[in-house]
């Protein structure tokens, strides 16, 4: 358990002046484009488990003369001078941590569990497929973000251990089969939020095509539809969804407390309600005891947090916050609805004019800061809309 | 419209616009509010116009709520009308509502709305017809800020901005 907040700080790194971030057991990044925001998740992602990344580095064949050559090789190519040894300066807990000192980190031994790193879900998640199967970690080119390369690899084990568990249908998970490693169950609301918001009837299976297998989605005894015919929402949603079903497993889960979850805008191609669905997954990851952290673009997120703080600062009954999702005070949602009024949520919006992150975390309405109230610019243009018609409607003759 | 026709018609309306009698001109004519008009933003109360900012740019405020109450105790009346420099336009009329966002509170500003509409289009025509913003400056309440559904509701039906406070004078001026 840790005791004090986590705290990353960082100034000169790539776009960002100045960050000083305090995760919660929940922390989202707003930003526009560019305003250093993965830049941020993959460096506390490094930070916190340096030895396990350059143990996949070096048993890849990769190998660095400095610092500049081990930026390139994680965060990816033209990434090398984004941490500059002169003016860069990042601390985590208020130690001062420098890249090159990272870049000669003794790697980890093999088998060796990682204490408090666990899944990052990056934003190029639905690249990670070729002939409907996650590549593995050598199939991408040198110059790939490393976070892109390891969840892809870490994606195929997943799949891989269940096809050999002969199980066909990945998801939805059947009674009694609602886990890929063991019979613990997801939650009933996610699982339901999920199945309907996203797969529509479809089931999420692997097949044999040939001699290889294959994920595909198949309704009934229709013809299965192979990764590249899937829709948006289920090409981009099916990696976050399989990369997380494990973490729901009961023997990771015990390991869960303060172990970190990153992931890239997990709303990413999805409609509105799927969004739901994926937070509620996110609250259920949240009520196992990971420490999660996430970057987005969506109000629907911030629209969540926001009637959290208020329903939690108001002692309100959990079955309030699953009214949100339309979903019945059963047992299991209502734990995941009681963790989530306890849990710490920091918000953070990375300005790009001013280069600094600004703590914006209780979303409040009547806040003198421009950025809490448009919740880091994700309403402005809706506001700006409503505010022009308001004018034309009120000046008609 | 090309840029060349967009370039020659704006010097005329921009003319037209600036012969607009003011705002403390046009009160002053209107015989129940004669008496109303305040410089700057001394028609509101200090509360009130701690929730504005720039307002050095406010050319004089009435204060409606209290002026209109013995003539009219039991209708609903909106709080205030405050004329707003332009630099580069017409002065333009903040008709100004700080309400609370309390479930159904909408209902109560559409309804003052209606009535300040209603007196003003029968007892001053002229000042109703300035160049106008409608806002409703929400005060309190667990509101979301973003409740996109309402906003817009009250934009296209009754052309009432809502907008938590502070309120900037100055946003008048990038119209």
């Amino acid at each position: 358990m840790v005791d004090k907040a986590p705290r990353l700080k960082a100034s000169q790194l790539g776009p960002i002046q100045a960050a000083d971030i305090t995760f919660g057991d929940l922390t989202v990044l707003l930003g526009p484009q560019a305003s250093g925001k993965s830049l941020l998740l993959q460096t506390l992602r490094l930070i916190l488990d340096a030895p396990h990344v350059v143990q996949r580095l070096t048993l890849e064949g990769y190998e660095w003369d400095d610092a500049r050559g081990f930026a390139g090789a994680f965060y990816g190519e033209g990434m090398e001078a984004l941490w500059s040894p002169a003016s860069t300066r990042v601390s985590w807990q208020g130690r001062a941590v420098s890249l090159s000192a990272l870049a000669k980190t003794k790697s980890a031994a093999i088998g060796v569990p990682r204490p408090t790193w666990r899944l990052y879900v990056p934003a190029h998640r639905a690249i990670t497929f070729r002939n409907s199967w996650p590549r593995h970690f050598g199939d991408y080119s040198v110059g790939d973000p490393f976070v892109l390369r390891e969840f892809s690899d870490e994606l195929r084990t997943v799949i891989a251990i269940q096809s050999r568990r002969q199980r066909n249908a990945l998801f939805p998970l059947s009674v009694g089969q609602q886990s890929l490693f063991s019979d613990f169950a997801m939650s009933i609301g996610a699982q339901r939020l999920l199945e309907t918001s996203v797969y529509g009837g479809f089931q999420l299976k692997h097949e044999r095509h040939g001699l290889q297998k294959r994920l595909v989605l198949q309704q009934g005894a229709d013809s299965p539809l192979p990764f590249l015919v899937w829709s948006t929402g289920q090409r981009e949603l099916s990696p976050l969804l399989l990369s997380c079903l494990p973490l729901l497993d009961p023997e990771h889960a015990r390991e869960a407390v303060g172990t970190w979850v990153v992931m890239e805008e997990p709303e990413m191609g999805l409609h509105p309600r799927a969004i739901v669905a994926v937070l509620f997954l996110l609250l259920e990851l949240l009520a196992k005891g990971y420490r999660i952290c996430v970057s987005t673009h969506s109000p629907h997120v911030l629209d969540l947090l926001w009637a959290l703080r208020v329903l939690a600062e108001k002692n309100a009954d959990p079955a309030w916050v699953l009214r949100l999702f339309d979903l019945e005070p059963e047992p299991d949602n209502l734990a995941v609805a009681k963790s989530a009024l306890a849990k710490t949520i920091k918000v953070y919006y990375l300005d790009r004019q001013e280069a600094k992150a600004i703590d914006v975390s209780r979303l409040d309405p009547d806040s003198p800061n421009v950025h809490e109230t448009s919740w880091g610019g994700l309403t402005e243009w809706s506001t700006k809309t409503a505010d022009v018609i308001a004018d034309f409607v009120a000046n008609q003759a | 419209m090309s840029s060349q026709k967009h370039k020659r018609s704006a010097p005329a309306a921009k003319e037209k616009r600036t012969a607009s009698p003011s705002f403390k001109q046009t009160v002053t004519r209107v015989p129940a509010l004669a008496e109303a008009f305040r410089p700057g933003l001394q028609a509101l109360i200090e509360q009130d116009r701690k929730r504005l900012t720039s307002g050095d740019l406010a050319t004089g405020s009435i204060d409606l709520d209290g002026t209109l109450r013995r003539q009219h105790p039991q209708d609903r009346r909106w709080d205030y009308g405050i004329g707003v420099h332009s630099q580069d336009g017409p002065e333009h009329v903040l008709w100004l509502e700080v309400h609370h966002a309390a479930s159904g509170e909408a209902q109560a500003v559409v309804e003052k709305f209606a009535a300040m509409k209603g007196w003003l289009q029968q007892h001053a025509p002229a000042l109703w017809a300035l160049p106008k913003v409608v806002v409703w400056l929400v005060s309190g309440g667990d509101h979301n800020p973003n409740d996109r559904r309402r906003r817009t509701a009250l934009a296209e039906k009754h052309g009432i901005r809502r907008v938590s406070p502070p309120f900037d004078l100055a946003r008048l001026q990038k119209r």
